[in-house]
């Protein structure tokens, strides 16, 4: 199975880069998958992850809803009465609906392992007290199921 | 009894930005405002770094216009340490922006403000989006938007490096030459783009213009505004992205005045309103009467309309006929009309498209010579472009070791501030009338703002989530809900 990880956000918006940060720790865990750490949305990310069987999503998420530092995996599926977010470049879920009617080879098993961040406005290259005092065991925790999910 | 609409979060709007609606008594508009709650701060982040940076860290602002800040960047850079790109070097930086407003413009008139009149202003919520579009226009479109926005990105990624966020750009010149394989990859691509183009434009005439409650729509009063407009001109007057001098023009269309860019503090002035994180910059030399229009009025716009009505043609043919076509069919020159700015986008997109084949064809851009090494001290210095959204400035200072003491930004969406604030009130007041308020008005509303493709600048990706529009309807006088609606 073809597997591909990519860590995405901007890492000068202090939680938003936790992605990409972790996706360069894992590089040393998982040296024969490969990973790619990006700042796109919507289509340019449909774009890097055509023609792969399994996709992983690492990305930062606020839903006020978790523990800051939760771990949470979702499936495209679970956001399927989302409204669109950034039409400039469009969501991922309405590219991801678009590439399949033009029946691009877009992955069969998409997993988003979103962390649940605090602060993803301010301009910072640090990340937040919390997220900083918890980026190892969010790593660990990301490890883990990213490990679990190449075992299947 | 008064009553308030909050439009928040807005729709298909790019940053954090609410509407806010106050009736009175009689369920009529009174005020409206577009609202920026918080604040960015990006100046404050870059003062202490190294000015070379810059270039890298200002397209991280937004994942919406992150080239033109590269180039807005770049541009700055080469004055801030006195040094003159080889002519090369500003040829692949023009042909990236090229690619990048092409692409741009497509993304809008299919995603963000095509839906409107393609799907229809009072639609259904749901079906105002990119797969309603393909509804619409046929499976065959979509995919040529697809295949043409793919192909223009690769032209960003090859010779910007990355991307979302180009790092091609130093100062004095470029990173990456063009090989002559690139080079006949971007002949083919401008080619494609320019059928492309020349498809949608003619998608355009017929879904819109043929559709006689639309053009009613365009021309009509309630989306029209007499004001100044500015844009980058080259030497002829014409519309140019990357390079040139300022121009602008009065409401009658008479020129005002012509700036190179380190003359824009004494003729742009930004005003400050206590409700809005946004400024609102004005023409200095005729000076800020508040949101109204007309020629003792300082407020002027920017983008794909503005820039048209600020210049005296386009430096490429066929987007030159297109340009006659719009102002013979709008009844003359400058066109006021607000969604007018849809059509000079198409417009835009068909010159930028051209560009993009001239600029590949110039044997010039093989040359190796793409860098010219700063030798002198750095100072000062300002860039300005044409982004997708209006004229971009970056101004810079540092001390002699080039560590920045002092940056301004003015962003593109900024400039139009006044403006769309005044739009979006006069529509309100056009659809909104004896308290009644639907989905569709509302869009209609929207559509004041939409037209300029406003971008506030927000985090560069997100996760898919709910982001509903919420519009609550209010008792002025007690704050009390009355209604709540949501999408």
């Amino acid at each position: 199975m073809k597997n591909i990880i990519l860590g995405i956000g901007n890492n000068i918006l202090t939680d938003d880069g936790i992605g990409i940060y972790i996706v360069n720790q894992l590089k040393s865990d998982f040296v024969n998958v490969e990973m790619i750490t990006t700042s796109n949305s919507g289509f340019g990310i449909v774009d890097q992850i055509v023609d792969y069987d399994r996709a992983i999503l690492i990305d930062s998420i606020l839903t006020g809803r978790n523990e800051i530092g939760d771990v949470n995996v979702y499936f495209t599926n679970d956001f399927s009465n989302h409204i669109p977010f950034s039409i400039h470049s469009t969501d991922l879920i309405s590219a991801l609906k678009i590439s399949k009617i033009y029946g691009m080879n877009v992955p069969k098993e998409i997993y988003l392992l979103a962390i649940e961040i605090k602060d993803n406005f301010t301009f910072n290259e640090s990340f937040s007290d919390e997220i900083e005092a918890m980026k190892e065991s969010i790593y660990n925790n990301v490890r883990v199921s990213v490990g679990d999910i190449l075992k299947c | 009894m008064g009553k308030r609409i909050t439009i928040d979060p807005i729709t298909r709007l790019e940053g954090h930005g609410k509407i806010e609606i106050f009736l009175n008594d009689e369920g009529n508009v009174e005020r409206a405002f577009l609202q920026v709650p918080e604040l960015r701060g990006f100046e404050k982040f870059s003062i202490g770094r190294m000015a070379e940076e810059m270039p890298r860290i200002t397209p991280k602002i937004c994942g919406v216009c992150p080239t033109a800040h590269h180039m807005a960047s770049g541009k700055a850079l080469d004055d801030l340490f006195n040094v003159e790109p080889p002519q090369a070097a500003k040829k692949i930086r023009e042909l990236i922006n090229s690619a990048f407003m092409a692409e741009d413009h497509t993304l809008h008139f299919f995603f963000l403000g095509g839906p409107d009149f393609i799907v229809g202003p009072t639609a259904e919520a749901g079906a105002r989006n990119i797969l309603g579009v393909i509804q619409k226009v046929g499976l065959e479109a979509g995919k040529k938007v697809i295949d043409i926005r793919k192909k223009l990105r690769g032209i960003i990624t090859k010779q910007g490096g990355r991307v979302i966020h180009p790092v091609c750009n130093l100062p004095g010149g470029v990173s990456k030459g063009v090989t002559k394989e690139d080079r006949d990859e971007y002949i083919q691509i401008g080619k494609e783009a320019i059928e492309f183009s020349k498809f949608t434009l003619s998608a355009f005439k017929d879904i819109v213009l043929k559709n006689k409650d639309y053009v009613d729509l365009i021309v009509g009063d309630i989306y029209k505004h007499s004001t100044y407009y500015m844009g980058l001109v080259d030497e002829n007057n014409k519309v140019n992205f990357y390079d040139g001098e300022v121009r602008v023009v009065d409401p009658e269309g008479n020129e005002f005045v012509k700036f190179k860019p380190d003359e824009y503090l004494e003729h742009i002035e930004e005003h400050v309103e206590p409700w809005s994180y946004i400024k609102f910059p004005y023409l200095k030399n005729v000076g800020w009467k508040g949101f109204v229009d007309g020629k003792n009025s300082g407020v002027y716009r920017v983008a794909p309309l503005a820039r048209l009505n600020a210049s005296d043609g386009m430096a490429t043919p066929l987007a030159q006929a297109e340009y006659e076509q719009l102002y013979e069919t709008l009844g003359g020159k400058p066109a006021h009309n607000t969604l007018a700015y849809h059509w000079a986008r198409l417009i835009e997109l068909l010159y930028a498209s051209e560009r993009l084949l001239e600029l590949a064809g110039d044997k010039e851009i093989l040359d190796p010579n793409i860098r010219t090494i700063p030798t002198s001290l750095p100072d000062e210095g300002i860039g300005i472009v044409e982004a997708p959204r209006g004229t971009l400035f970056h101004h810079y200072k540092s001390d002699k070791n080039g560590i920045l003491t002092d940056v301004n930004l003015i962003v593109a969406t900024v400039n139009n501030s006044a403006a769309m604030c005044m739009s979006i009130e006069k529509a309100a007041k056009g659809v909104i009338k004896n308290g009644k308020v639907s989905d569709g008005l509302l869009n209609m509303v929207e559509m004041a703002f939409r037209a300029y493709d406003p971008c506030l600048a927000c985090a560069t990706h997100s996760l898919p989530g709910q982001m509903p529009l919420e519009v609550k309807i209010r008792d002025i006088k007690t704050g009390e809900v009355i209604k709540t609606l949501r999408r």
